[in-house]
């Protein structure tokens, strides 16, 4: 992938996408093969080098959100914020105000629609401007309406960052938004750089 | 990142308010216990040497030191009986006895009013004597020191207080040193004055002159010019080699007894107390650390999907040891609080029991090292608590408690 490239990778459930999301963002460690993120090889990088690389360059959004539930939205952006550069309160609140939640700053995430939780999950993964966002299933908690909105957003927020943006899921709508897609089942012979 | 786990660490506290609470208030327990088991030893031991009236050492009738000091200085106990009234006037004649004592004041006690001890003395005790290094007993306003011919009485600050006594007030004693209202003299005293508070037992007795407990009605004839005991104050410290061996060994009609050494035997046969005291506070704080160890570990368990959360914003290993630590060391602090606000209720209490039963005065607040070392030990407590739930959150597995797999 090239800076900026957004890419969503499309199979059956179970069939490991969501393990291949956690290998590029460091998560887990790869057994053999090459990962590099800004050519960085991330497989033979120690725990706390992948940490600080995925604290400042990887935004990642996750299917149930896992929004921290004692923190209000505006602390769970915050909260990205804190372990890559630093808390920048006011980029936090232009955030939530670009995905419509200027009025939810001090909600927690029990108050909020499953939507707007999401949106908080978008706002929180760009918190750090990454240059790589991973987004497993984004929409599979969503009806079709806001799914289709949570994926224009989170491909204009990704524009106005010039991340990069890995979508895997297995909704054939969000497919139709994405210009380049990848087949699971071709990807094992895919080796995915971020240059 | 240290900011980011204490604020981490304060947020999740606080999110679970109620085990905080109930792990704080363990702590606290424990750390109040054991301060107020110091502070009260150290300080009563200190206060109650201190207590000593300005005297030196008492002369009473045969019998226990013990108990004749607690009888003469302390106003507590029975008297281990009477000595002749010229005691004084024969150890002044005598001409190395005479030439170590300073000052012999007599005692006669035998009544009382309304529970509040009555005690004879002669007008030397307040004219001339200091109880403490520069300082002798005052009388408050325009009260007066009694008559040593005349039934009057000079109240303590504490034992006027508590019977409404005011100057001019007039009341009639009961025999002996407990309140039988059967037992009601006919005589009637009048309070000539009130003293101003000492903090010494002083205050919780009533002062009358000697002559009003030797002819009290109903006092038996042939004891009449007894007194109770000698308070005697000393010259020079050295006197006592000489004094102790005459009264204590080669006499067999007084015991001779030093305050302060007889006081504090008396608080070195407390010892097994202040121990058991101590190994209670000490199963108290292990408990404590216990459910401060049990409630982060379980909530680890319950948390291993936040964590992993935390993980996958890019939180290391040591952050989350970090949050759990600051976690265990926040309750510590709260703990801490509480054990300052545990010990002052308990020193209070304690004090006020102490000052209605001796009327000495502790003071329970001022410095003491307990007061650092107790809170740095409960602060050790919260870290070594929160070690084995850090570890757990070290080793949590991120990938496998995160969303499930697709």
């Amino acid at each position: 992938m090239e800076r900026g490239d957004k890419v969503v990778i499309h199979g059956e459930s179970g069939s490991g996408k969501t393990t291949f999301l956690h290998l590029i963002a460091g998560i887990l460690s790869a057994d053999s093969g090459s990962i590099k993120l800004g050519g960085k090889e991330l497989l033979n990088m120690p725990q706390s080098a992948r940490d600080r690389l995925r604290a400042t360059s990887i935004g990642y959004i996750f299917q149930t959100f896992n929004l921290l539930q004692g923190f209000t939205c505006l602390e769970n952006v915050l909260l990205g914020m804190s372990f890559g550069h630093g808390i920048d309160d006011a980029r936090a609140r232009q955030l939530l105000t670009v995905v419509g939640l200027e009025n939810r700053l001090n909600h927690y995430p029990r108050q909020l629609s499953v939507g707007q939780q999401q949106r908080v999950a978008l706002a929180r993964a760009l918190a750090n401007r990454p240059k790589l966002v991973l987004a497993d299933e984004p929409t599979g908690n969503l009806d079709p309406a806001n799914s289709r909105a949570a994926i224009e957003l989170l491909q204009e927020l990704c524009d106005a960052d010039g991340a990069g943006l890995l979508v895997v899921s297995h909704d054939m709508k969000v497919m139709d938004s994405f210009s380049s897609k990848v087949s699971w089942a071709k990807l094992n012979r895919v080796t995915g750089e971020m240059k | 990142m240290k900011g980011t786990a204490l604020w981490i660490a304060l947020k999740s506290l606080r999110q679970h308010a109620l085990s905080t609470c109930i792990a704080a208030t363990s702590i606290a327990l424990a750390g109040g216990l054991l301060m107020a088991v110091w502070i009260l030893r150290s300080e009563a031991e200190n206060t109650f040497a201190r207590s000593t009236g300005g005297f030196d050492a008492v002369l009473g009738a045969r019998g226990s030191q013990l108990q004749l000091v607690l009888n003469s200085i302390f106003h507590l106990e029975a008297s281990p009986g009477t000595i002749p009234g010229d005691t004084a006037l024969l150890l002044r004649r005598n001409p190395m006895v005479g030439r170590a004592i300073g000052r012999a004041i007599p005692i006669a006690v035998g009544d009382n009013y309304k529970g509040y001890r009555l005690v004879g003395t002669v007008k030397e005790m307040f004219e001339e004597h200091e109880y403490a290094d520069g300082r002798k007993f005052k009388v408050l306003g325009r009260g007066a020191l009694f008559d040593d011919d005349q039934k009057q009485a000079l109240a303590g600050s504490f034992a006027a207080e508590k019977l409404g006594l005011k100057v001019g007030d007039t009341f009639q004693p009961y025999h002996g040193l407990t309140y039988v209202e059967e037992s009601q003299h006919e005589d009637l005293y009048t309070v000539t004055g009130i003293l101003e508070q000492s903090g010494t037992p002083a205050d919780k007795v009533i002062w009358i002159p000697l002559k009003g407990i030797q002819n009290m009605d109903g006092h038996r004839e042939e004891t009449r010019g007894d007194i109770s005991a000698l308070l005697i104050k000393l010259k020079s410290k050295t006197a006592v080699a000489m004094l102790d061996p005459m009264f204590n060994r080669q006499g067999k009609d007084y015991t001779f007894a030093q305050i302060i050494p007889v006081m504090s035997r008396f608080f070195q046969k407390f010892g097994w107390f202040e121990k058991v005291l101590e190994l209670v506070a000490y199963m108290v704080a292990l408990s404590a650390a216990g459910s401060i160890l049990a409630i982060l570990y379980n909530s680890m368990h319950e948390k291993r999907r936040e964590i992993a959360i935390l993980r996958s914003l890019g939180a290391r290993r040591g952050t989350l040891v970090m949050i759990v630590l600051f976690q265990s060391m926040g309750i510590a602090v709260a703990g801490i609080g509480l054990a300052f606000v545990f010990f002052s209720g308990v020193a209070l209490v304690a004090a006020g029991i102490v000052r209605n039963e001796t009327g000495v005065v502790l003071d329970l607040f001022t410095y003491h090292e307990v007061f650092i070392w107790v809170p740095i030990g409960m602060l050790l407590l919260g870290f070594f608590s929160g070690l084995i739930p850090a570890a757990k959150a070290y080793q949590t597995e991120v990938s496998r408690n995160l969303t499930p797999t697709t």
